[in-house]
């Protein structure tokens, strides 16, 4: 196995993918371009690089806005709501692709291709601060009182842990089924609590009110079947955390 | 608006083997650049923003200079020729509350810009020359010729404060 690690193959994915995010046609574009500034985030920290932490935030961000409101877009959802996302999305899509063409998004890229590669050994001490990590905010998960609001920022909090521990150790090349399966429930979770969120926009909440009762009731099962999967995940996160990923 | 303009820090030498943008700091280079940090800090200078190039002389020397500055972000437009786009968003900074900026680059460049940003234009460049690791900090509105200099601190000044 090699020592270092580039981050070519996720930096060739991101160039591949801008532009058809500028272009607008495929959704995917926006998708592929989120999850590599991710990725590259993650990359970035490993490395422990300070420098373009911040552009690949920026990235992520940009690109997060339009991909969130087109995960929401195609669900069953009321006039006035699907509405007011639709204009929401013209706007960040319009943000979104002056930002892939400006000077920022350029600079990143070309920064990115001269990166030096980071050492494996660097790689493996991030992933173990990352278990810990986890581990802890699975605790807080365990701390609060089933299914309430704070139990639900605390799993929202575990989910943002979990994507990172998830990319780092892909990083590694090591691919683990179970955190996946628990970030899916767990991004469920966030999909609909997004649009709660977001209902809050919509003027006209006298007609959402059916809605508005019928999504509340989903979240809730989506939080109880987040629990769930962590309570299942549990020991598999602790015997990580404990034995590191090597 | 506060103005630095920052010339990377010693580097490697060019070679056929290394592309131009991938040439990294030189470990004298680091450490001398380490210590003038240590003097701009010592001036209690902090940024609101840093902007550096692409290249990688420019990304390291942003990257020791990050524990000044509240935000780093790069910018393809300080690998070039300073142009009005450039000139036109350093104004639309300083309207958004950016008080304290620093830009990493290169020479000519940022020599080019200095003299554009003092004087109006950019044929004076040769009279502000910028070593590597060097800082011109200007002051004033970020049109060209209406900034004052504030002062031309060279590396071994920078180092001495360190």
């Amino acid at each position: 196995m090699s020592e270092t690690i580039t981050l070519e193959p996720v930096l060739d994915g991101l160039r591949r993918w801008l532009p058809v995010a500028i272009e607008g046609a495929d959704a995917e574009g926006v998708h592929q371009v989120r999850i590599a500034s991710r990725r590259l985030g993650v990359w970035l920290a490993l490395a422990g690089r300070r420098a373009l932490a911040d552009d690949v935030r920026w990235l992520r961000r940009t690109a997060g806005e339009v991909r969130d409101l087109d995960v929401l877009l195609p669900l069953s959802l009321p006039d006035p709501l699907r509405t007011e996302l639709r204009r929401r999305r013209e706007r960040a899509r319009s943000a979104l692709v002056d930002d892939l063409e400006g000077p920022r998004c350029a600079g990143l890229v070309r920064a990115l291709e001269h990166l030096p590669p980071m050492s494996v050994r660097r790689a493996h001490a991030g992933v173990e601060r990352l278990l810990v990590r986890v581990a802890r905010r699975g605790e807080r998960v365990d701390a609060e009182r089933k299914c309430s609001a704070d139990q639900r920022v605390r799993l929202h909090a575990l989910r943002r842990a979990l994507r990172r521990l998830r990319y780092a150790r892909e990083w590694l090349g090591e691919r683990d089924g179970t955190l996946k399966r628990l970030q899916v429930a767990l991004g469920d979770l966030n999909d609909l609590d997004q649009l709660q969120r977001r209902l809050g926009l919509c003027a006209a909440r006298d007609e959402l009110a059916t809605f508005e009762r019928d999504l509340a009731r989903r979240t809730d099962e989506a939080h109880a079947l987040a629990l769930s999967s962590w309570r299942r995940a549990r020991g598999h996160v602790l015997d990580l955390a404990v034995g590191g990923s090597r | 608006m506060h103005l630095h303009l920052v010339r990377h820090a010693a580097a490697t030498d060019r070679s056929v083997d290394l592309p131009d943008d991938g040439r990294p700091l030189t470990r004298d280079g680091r450490r001398r650049f380490r210590r003038g940090v240590r003097g701009l800090a010592a001036l209690d200078v902090r940024y609101d923003l840093v902007v550096h190039s692409p290249l990688l002389r420019a990304v390291e020397t942003a990257e020791l200079l990050a524990g000044l500055a509240a935000e780093l972000r790069v910018d393809e437009r300080l690998a070039q020729p300073p142009s009005r786009q450039l000139i036109g968003w350093l104004g639309t900074l300083a309207g958004e509350g950016h008080d304290s900026v620093a830009l990493v680059g290169h020479q000519p460049w940022l020599g080019e810009l200095g003299a554009l940003l003092l004087t109006g234009s950019s044929e004076s460049a040769s009279a502000f020359p910028l070593k590597k690791g060097g800082v011109l900090w200007l002051e004033g509105e970020p049109v060209p010729g209406a900034l004052t200099l504030r002062a031309a601190l060279t590396p071994a000044i920078l180092r001495a404060l360190g």
